[in-house]
């Protein structure tokens, strides 16, 4: 696997975790702590994914994939979170909606950025 | 093994009570059982008649399944008669008493009907004492007395009867209060622990190529990951019993959702699938709750069955009513006095869970209109049979 990926998610240990194993599957991953500073790295480079979390502090994973659209046109966008319910992740992965429910199997994680991916790429 | 007391009583206080406010002597005791023998033979007729009335009533007739089960009640009902006159008002007699109010809590039937009941019982028992005592020679006065000795039994039976189902009618009300409170707290929690599960299973993953090939660090990997997602399935109930949306139903294809539940179903190949219905026949629901029924009751049968999911069947049916569903597995079967209890949250037979799986059943059906119940498979284990209503047959 290749492509950078920006890795956003308030809780740092998942953060690291997420980028460590994306590393491990030959992604270049780069983690980010809070949507501040993921602006910040989006504003110096470009990535081809973004994964983020939905609830962070400050502003919520919504808005920043938002604020990120026009700076990283090349970025598809997948959505991890402890929050939604079953209905709903059924009803997204019906419209091939990349969001992810914590926790997840890793595997299902590239799988979901690799499918996102291919949908940017026909787009 | 449960959180909740089990056999229903009456109390003392409350039995010493009635039985001195209406008024009931060992007299009255002594009259009821010299009159048995006289009175028995129109126990038939008494028992009869009841039924008749029931069934002309469409709100109690809703209440019984079958004549299979009419029968059931209409031994229960000569017991209950033999008992009346036995002479031997006990402690026994009162608690079985009381075990009939909790009874009709269980099959819903309303405490005005009770009482209806009970009045068509009783003039009954008046009529046969009419027809019966004059020719017996027994003394006008000693037929007054008889008369009201059936009276008073009877009061204090009703009253016995309604006493304990509005205890457990209460206590069932509580129960949904405290769900709906403890709901909201465990729904965030369950929400909140799932980062945290999140960490710990990137974790495992990013550990297990580092300790490939040391047998002890793998197995201590595979325990952390198995219970991180048991851990994760328990947060899912809870969330999703604490979640109590009304369903939102649709045309949903039955088998369709039935055959994806299997399939992502660890050991689901070896489940055994019996429809009766076509490959696209289509049924009134709501599919995100099939999906949740489906996989409870399968996920249930498994781990009760020794031989895992090699040992579980489904059938679904089509009833002129609704959509049947039966799931039966070769595990050890539940006892009688716990088949009400298993459907109560929290309660849990098993060593791992905190029982909400069936508790979620239950709420479902019974938002769909439908009935679970649990009875023995013949050859051993359990059988749950669902029946969930059409929608026109649902009144609000």
């Amino acid at each position: 696997m290749s492509g950078r990926i920006l890795i956003v998610d308030d809780n740092e240990d998942l953060a690291e975790n997420v980028a460590e194993l994306l590393i491990e599957e030959g992604y270049q991953a780069i983690p980010s702590i809070s949507p501040e500073d993921a602006i910040a790295k989006a504003s110096s480079e470009k990535y081809d994914c973004i994964v983020l979390d939905v609830r962070m502090p400050g502003m919520d994973g919504i808005d920043l994939r938002r604020k990120l659209v026009r700076s990283q046109p090349g970025a598809c966008f997948v959505f991890m979170t402890a929050y939604a319910s079953d209905e709903r992740l059924e009803l997204a992965k019906r419209s091939s909606l990349g969001v992810l429910p914590k926790p997840f199997a890793p595997g299902s994680l590239i799988e979901l950025i690799e499918q996102c991916r291919a949908i940017k790429r026909e787009s | 093994m449960t959180m909740f007391s089990t056999e229903p009583s009456v109390s003392d206080s409350l039995l010493e009570e009635l039985i001195s406010y209406i008024g009931f002597t060992a007299e009255d005791g002594a009259l009821l059982a010299r009159s048995k023998a006289l009175l028995e033979p129109s126990f038939t007729g008494a028992i009869d008649a009841f039924y008749d009335a029931i069934g002309a009533n469409p709100r109690a007739r809703a209440v019984f399944e079958d004549e299979v089960q009419i029968e059931r009640q209409k031994r229960v009902l000569r017991d209950w008669l033999e008992t009346l006159f036995s002479g031997v008002y006990d402690r026994d007699y009162f608690d079985a008493r009381a075990r009939i109010g909790y009874a009709h809590v269980r099959i819903g039937l309303d405490p005005s009907l009770m009482v209806a009941a009970m009045n068509i019982l009783r003039e009954s028992l008046h009529a046969a004492v009419n027809r019966h005592m004059d020719a017996a020679d027994w003394e006008p006065h000693e037929i007054v007395a008889l008369h009201s000795a059936i009276n008073r039994i009877c009061d204090i039976d009703l009253a016995i009867m309604l006493e304990t189902y509005s205890e457990d009618y209460t206590s069932r009300m509580r129960g949904a209060e405290r769900l709906a409170a403890l709901g909201q707290v465990a729904g965030t929690i369950g929400h909140e622990l799932r980062n945290p599960l999140a960490v710990m299973e990137t974790s495992v993953h990013l550990l297990r190529s580092r300790v490939a090939g040391d047998e002890k660090g793998e197995r201590h990997l595979r325990r952390l990951a198995d219970q991180i997602a048991l851990s994760s399935r328990i947060i899912r109930e809870i969330l999703a019993l604490a979640r109590d949306v009304p369903p939102e139903t649709e045309k949903v294809r039955v088998l369709g959702i039935l055959e994806s539940v299997v399939g992502e179903m660890e050991g689901g190949a070896e489940i055994r699938v019996h429809a009766s219905i076509a490959e696209d026949y289509e049924f009134e629901l709501d599919p995100g709750q099939l999906r949740q029924l489906f996989t409870n009751l399968l996920t249930n049968a498994i781990q009760a069955s020794p031989r895992g999911a090699a040992g579980v069947e489904i059938s679904i049916e089509e009833h002129t009513d609704g959509l049947a569903i039966i799931v039966e597995d070769d595990g050890p079967g539940v006892p009688n006095h716990l088949r009400s209890k298993i459907f109560e949250p929290l309660f849990t037979t098993r060593m791992r869970g905190v029982g909400f799986g069936l508790a979620l059943c239950r709420r479902i059906v019974e938002s769909h209109g439908g009935h679970i119940r649990v009875v023995d498979r013949v050859g051993g284990g359990a059988r749950f049979e669902v029946l969930l209503l059409r929608r026109a047959e649902v009144t609000p």
